[in-house]
C-alpha cells in the first residue's frame, strides 16, 4: 500500500491547501495515525484549530477521504497531510484493524470509483508543486520590516479591540433599556412574542459586537418554551436577571475573560495556546457527554464534555466547536465512553471548565475506571458557579448512585439511593434501559431548576448513553 | 435569618415579580424592596434600581430550589439478568451495524441474528438491543426482557406474578399468548388448563389465538378439551380443534357428520385412485377433468373445507396412501396448495414426512413447488427441517438460495461442510454474480441481491465454514470493508462461550 508525493500534489485543491498541509506534518498534530492494508485505507486524528479533534480518512488506492473539518476545500489540508506523512513514512503508521468510525465511513461509501477521482485530477488544472510548499511561509524579511510589520499589527489590533469594546458598550445600554422595557410591558406579553422580540435584540446585539451575547438572546425563545407554561415567567425573569449581571460585570470591568467571553467570542486556539500561566490538567478524560444542534444563527454548536477519571475529584472538560450546517454534522468524534490520555488546555475563567486537547492518545476504554467518583449535590455546586460566574447557565454535575423514575405524566426524575433527593429532567425520550437498574453515576448539566442527563454508568450494564 | 423576616422577603420578591410578570408597574418603591437588598439599592436612580432588583430577584429564585419532587414518582424493576453473559464488548459494534441493516432490509428482523448470538452462548446487551412490547417469536431466553418491556409500557399496572386464571384480565394479549407459549413448553398440562378456565372470557378472535397455542406440544392429553370444542359457538375454533384432533388421530364425530360426508363423497368424486409401475406398484390420485372453471372452483373450495382424513375415507384408501399418492404435477397449483395447508393443518408428523417426500420427488413439476415445500418448515422438527434445508440447497435448479434458507431456518447448517457448500447452487451463483458485477474501478461490488444473500449466509453457517467463506470471498473481491460482510465477521469471531 503506497501512495505517492505526485498524486498528493495533484489531488491538492491549490498550491495555497499545499502550504497549510505542510504545516502540519508533524507528529505532535496526529496523536493517532493508522493503516488497514486489507482495506487500503489509512487515518488520523488531527488536532487542528478545533476544541475537537479532526478525524480523518483516505483511500491510497481510489483516492476516496474524508474529513470532519469544516472546510470548503476537497481535500482538506488535514487529508492531504496524512497521505503526505504517509507518502513519507508509512512505518510510522499504525497497522491495526481499522476503527468502528473508518468502518462506517467505509460502509457509507459506494460505488466512489476511481475513474471519478481520475477525472478529478485530470481537471484540477491548477498549477501546484508540493516541494514549493514552504516557500510562501519562507519568504524572509529584514528584522526592521518584521519589527515594523508586527507593530503595526498590534496598533490595528488595539485599535480594533478599543473600537469593539466601545460598540459592546452601547449596545450594553441598549439591552439594558430593552430588558427595562420588557419588564415595563410585562413578562406575559413578551412571552407571548418571545421570538420575534429576542430576534430583533438579538440582531441588534450582532451590530453591537456582542455576539455570543447574541446567540444566548437567540436561543432564549426555545430554552423558555420547552419549560412547563407556568414555569415560563419565572423562568425568563431569571434570564433577564443573568443578563443584567452580565450586562452590569461588562460596564464594571470589560477586560475580565469570562465576561468578554459570554459576551463578545471565544479566544481561537492559537490565541488562548499563546497566554501564559493557563491551567492545564494531564490526565485520562473519557467522554461523557455530547450535544450536537443547530442553532438559530444556523450554526451547528458541538459540545463534548470529557471527565477526568483518575481524579478522586470530578474534573471536567468542554470541548466547544462550532461551524456552518452547509459542513454536514459530524459523524465521528470523541463518542461516548472512549477515553483519551492526554492535557486539556483551559480558557482563563474562575470557573475553567471550556478547554482544548493539546496532546493525547487514545486509551483503551475497555480499561475499568481507575478511580470511582463519589457524585456531587448539584445545586450547591450549580450556586458555586454562580457565585463565581452569576450569569452561568449550567453547571455539569456527576451525581452519584441512584435511579431513574418517572411521574404521572412520564416525566423522568433521577433519585439518590437515599431517596432524599430528585431532580427532574428535562430529556423528552430515555434509553429504557435505564429505567431498570441501579445507576453508579450520572452526567447531567444542571441549570438551577432541571437537568439534562447525558449519560450514565450503571453497575451491571456499564457506561449507557441517555438516549 | 429570623424566620418571619425570611418569609416577609420572599412574600416582597413574589409581589415584585407578580408585578414585572403583569407589567405597567412603576419602578419598586424602597419599602416593596426586602430589607437587606435597600443597602443595594437606595442610592440608584429609578430605572437602574428596578434592574438591580430583577438581577436579586433571579439569584434569589435560585436558592429557592426544592430537591424533593412533590408528585409521586414511579419505579420499574430491575430488567432480569439472562442467564447467558452478554455479547463481549468488542463485538458489540458488528452487532450493531448489522441489526441496524437487518432492520432495513426488511423482513427478517432481530431473529436470526438474536438466534445466530444464542448459539454460540451469549445474549445481546440490552443497550444495543432491546424488544419491542409487540414483538413475537424471540428466542425463549429473551421473554424475561419481554416481559419487563410489556410491563413497563403498562406502567405500573401489569402484574408481577406469572399468569394464572385470578391475573388473567391484567395481562395484554400479547403477553398473555407468550407466557401461555413458554407455559407449553414447559407445564403443557398446565397451560391447557388455564386455558380451559379463562379463554371463554374472550372475544372469538383473541379466543382462536390463545387456542392455536396448543399446537405447541399437542398431545392426547388436549384430547377431551379438544373434543368440548368441537361444538364451539365459532366456527373457526371448532374447525381448529377438529383439525387438532385430526392431527393425533382421533376421529372426530359432530353434529354435522352426514354433510360433511356427503361434501367429501362429492370432492372424491372428482379423483381417480389408480395403481402406476411396473415393478413396484403405487397408489396414485389423479384428477379427473372438469368442464367449467364453475366446477374448477367448487373444487378448489372443497379442498379448503374437507379435512385430509374426510378425503382419503371418500377415497376409501388408507391417509398415508392419499399423503403419498397425491400427483401435484396433475393438480392446478391452487388446489395443491390448498390441498397441503390441509394436511399441515390436520396430519400427524409421520404423515406429514410421507407427504413432502411426495412433494419433494415431484419438485421439479412446477415453479410453486418449491413455495409449497417451504409451507411444510414450521411443523416440522428441528432436526428434519435441517435435513430438508440441506436438500434443498443442494438441489440444482430449483433456485432455493440463503435467504430462503435464513427465512425458514433458526439453526446452523451443520450439515454442510466447506465441499458441500461450495458445490451448492446458491454459493456458485453467488459467486458468479460477484465475478459479474466486479470490475476493476469498483471499490464494491454492487448487485440488489448479494448483501441479503451475503448477510444471509453470515447468519446461517456454523463458525468454521463463515470464516472460509470469508477469506473465499474476500479473495474473490469482495472488500472487507463491505457491510455485506458484517454477518459473516460476527459469525467468524463469535467463539462459543
Amino acid at each position: 500500500m503506497v501512495i505517492s508525493l505526485d498524486v498528493v500534489q495533484e489531488l491538492a485543491p491549490d498550491q495555497a491547501s499545499l502550504s497549510a498541509a505542510k504545516k502540519l506534518i508533524k507528529p505532535a498534530k496526529w496523536p493517532v495515525r493508522g493503516q488497514t492494508p486489507s482495506v487500503n485505507v489509512i487515518w488520523g486524528q488531527c488536532q487542528g484549530s478545533g476544541a475537537n479533534p479532526y478525524y480523518t480518512v483516505a483511500d491510497v488506492v481510489d483516492h476516496g477521504y474524508k474529513c470532519t473539518c469544516p472546510s470548503r476545500k476537497f481535500p482538506c489540508k488535514h487529508v492531504l497531510a496524512l497521505l503526505w506523512q504517509f507518502a513519507d513514512s508509512p512505518a510510522e503508521f499504525v497497522t491495526e484493524d481499522q476503527p468502528e468510525w473508518v468502518s462506517e465511513w467505509l460502509g457509507r461509501r459506494r460505488k466512489t470509483s476511481a475513474t471519478n477521482t481520475s477525472e478529478t485530477l485530470k481537471q484540477k488544472t491548477a498549477r501546484k508543486n508540493i516541494h514549493a510548499a514552504d516557500e510562501a511561509s519562507a519568504q524572509t524579511l529584514s528584522p526592521e520590516e518584521r519589527t515594523k510589520r508586527e507593530a503595526a499589527k498590534a496598533m490595528r489590533a488595539a485599535q480594533n479591540r478599543a473600537a469593539t469594546d466601545a460598540s459592546i458598550t452601547c449596545g450594553m445600554d441598549e439591552l439594558q433599556q430593552w430588558l427595562g422595557d420588557q419588564l415595563q410591558t410585562g413578562i406575559a406579553t413578551f412571552i407571548r412574542e418571545i421570538s420575534e422580540r429576542c430576534r430583533r435584540i438579538a440582531a441588534r446585539m450582532v451590530d453591537a459586537k456582542a455576539a455570543n451575547l447574541a446567540s444566548r438572546l437567540d436561543e432564549l425563545p426555545a430554552k423558555v418554551l420547552s419549560y412547563p407554561l407556568q414555569q415560563q415567567p419565572q423562568l425568563v425573569l431569571k434570564e433577564m436577571g443573568q443578563l443584567v449581571l452580565l450586562t452590569e460585570a461588562w460596564l464594571t470591568d470589560s477586560e475580565d475573560a469570562d465576561v468578554r467571553r459570554a459576551i463578545a467570542t471565544a479566544e481561537s486556539r492559537e490565541q488562548l495556546l499563546s497566554q501564559a500561566d493557563l491551567l492545564r490538567k494531564q490526565g485520562i478524560w473519557q467522554t461523557v457527554g455530547e450535544k450536537v444542534f443547530t442553532r438559530r444563527d444556523g450554526l451547528i454548536s458541538h459540545a463534548t464534555w470529557l471527565l477526568k477519571i483518575d481524579d478522586a475529584e470530578p474534573c471536567f472538560a468542554l470541548l466547544q466547536d462550532y461551524y456552518p450546517v452547509g459542513t454536514g454534522r459530524r459523524e465521528a468524534g470523541l463518542k461516548l465512553g472512549r477515553r483519551i490520555e492526554g492535557e486539556m488546555v483551559y480558557y482563563p475563567s474562575r470557573i475553567p471548565l471550556r478547554a482544548v486537547i493539546q496532546e493525547y492518545s487514545v486509551h483503551d476504554s475497555t480499561a475499568r475506571n481507575s478511580s470511582r467518583h463519589e457524585g456531587v449535590e448539584p445545586h450547591q455546586a450549580h450556586l458555586h458557579h454562580l457565585i463565581r460566574v452569576p450569569w452561568a447557565e449550567v453547571t455539569p454535575c456527576l451525581l452519584g448512585l441512584g435511579r431513574i423514575l418517572f411521574d404521572a405524566e412520564q416525566g423522568y426524575w433521577w433519585q439518590n439511593a437515599e431517596h432524599r433527593q430528585q431532580l427532574p429532567l428535562t430529556n423528552q425520550q430515555l434509553n429504557p434501559l435505564l429505567l431498570g437498574c441501579d445507576l453508579h453515576s450520572a452526567f447531567v448539566l444542571w441549570d438551577g431548576e432541571q437537568a439534562e442527563l447525558f449519560s450514565v454508568h450503571a453497575e451491571r450494564w456499564g457506561r449507557l448513553q441517555g438516549i | 435569618m429570623h424566620y418571619t423576616t425570611l418569609e416577609q422577603e420572599q412574600q416582597q420578591v413574589e409581589r415584585l415579580l407578580r408585578g414585572w410578570i403583569v407589567g405597567g408597574a412603576p419602578a419598586p418603591a424602597m419599602e416593596q424592596i426586602p430589607s437587606s437588598w435597600r443597602p443595594l439599592l437606595h442610592e440608584l436612580p429609578p430605572e437602574r434600581q428596578t434592574l438591580i432588583a430583577l438581577a436579586l430577584c433571579s439569584q434569589y429564585q435560585t436558592l429557592l430550589f426544592e430537591s424533593q419532587s412533590s408528585v409521586a414518582l414511579q419505579r420499574i424493576p430491575d430488567l432480569p439478568e439472562l442467564s447467558l453473559p452478554a455479547l463481549t464488548d468488542n463485538l458489540r459494534p458488528l452487532f450493531r451495524r448489522l441489526l441496524a441493516s437487518l432492520n432495513k432490509q426488511g423482513g427478517f428482523g432481530p431473529g436470526p441474528l438474536l438466534r445466530l448470538l444464542l448459539q454460540r452462548g451469549v445474549c445481546a446487551h440490552p443497550a444495543d438491543w432491546l424488544p419491542s412490547p409487540q414483538e413475537e417469536g424471540l428466542p425463549g431466553i429473551y421473554w424475561p426482557w419481554s416481559r419487563w418491556v410489556v410491563r413497563q409500557h403498562a406502567l405500573g399496572d401489569a402484574c408481577d406474578e406469572p399468569l394464572n386464571a385470578e391475573n388473567w384480565d391484567e395481562f395484554y394479549p400479547a403477553e398473555r399468548l407468550m407466557q401461555l407459549r413458554g407455559m407449553r413448553l414447559s407445564d403443557p398440562d398446565g397451560a391447557r388448563v388455564l386455558i380451559k378456565e379463562c379463554a371463554d372470557r374472550e372475544p372469538a378472535d383473541k379466543r382462536l389465538r390463545i387456542i392455536e397455542v396448543l399446537a405447541t406440544n399437542l398431545s392426547e392429553a388436549d384430547g377431551e378439551y379438544l373434543r368440548s370444542l368441537i361444538n364451539n359457538r365459532s366456527q373457526k375454533i371448532s374447525r381448529l380443534a377438529c383439525q387438532f384432533l385430526a392431527r393425533l388421530g382421533i376421529a372426530v364425530s359432530g353434529e354435522n357428520d352426514e354433510q360433511d360426508r356427503s361434501i367429501a363423497q362429492e370432492l372424491a368424486a372428482g379423483y381417480e385412485v389408480k395403481q402406476a409401475g411396473l415393478l413396484r406398484r403405487q397408489t396414485q390420485i389423479v384428477p379427473r377433468s372438469l368442464k367449467s372453471k364453475k366446477q374448477q372452483a367448487i373444487r378448489s373450495e372443497l379442498l379448503q373445507k374437507v379435512l385430509f382424513q374426510e378425503l382419503a375415507g371418500a377415497l376409501q384408501i388408507e391417509e398415508s396412501a392419499l399423503a403419498a399418492g397425491w400427483r401435484f404435477s396433475a393438480n392446478r397449483d391452487g388446489d395443491n396448495h390448498a390441498f397441503v395447508l390441509n394436511a399441515l393443518n390436520t396430519l400427524p408428523e409421520n404423515l406429514l414426512e410421507t407427504l413432502l417426500e411426495n412433494a419433494f420427488s415431484q419438485i421439479d413439476s412446477s415453479d410453486q413447488m418449491l413455495s409449497l415445500i417451504q409451507l411444510f418448515i414450521p411443523r416440522l422438527e428441528t432436526a428434519s427441517s435441517s435435513r430438508l434445508m440441506y436438500r434443498l440447497l443442494t438441489r440444482k435448479g430449483i433456485g432455493f438460495s440463503f435467504t430462503d434458507c435464513l427465512a425458514y431456518s433458526d439453526q446452523p447448517l451443520s450439515e454442510l461442510d466447506w465441499g458441500k457448500l461450495t458445490k451448492t447452487p446458491a454459493w456458485q451463483q453467488l459467486l458468479s454474480l460477484i465475478k459479474e458485477h466486479q470490475t476493476e474501478d469498483n471499490v464494491y461490488v454492487e448487485h440488489y441481491q448479494l448483501p441479503g444473500e451475503l448477510t444471509a449466509l453470515g447468519l446461517i453457517l456454523p463458525q468454521m465454514l463463515a470464516r472460509q467463506a470469508l477469506g473465499t470471498l474476500t479473495e474473490k473481491g469482495v472488500m472487507q470493508a463491505d457491510p455485506a460482510l458484517d454477518a459473516l465477521k460476527l459469525n467468524a469471531q463469535l467463539d462459543p462461550q
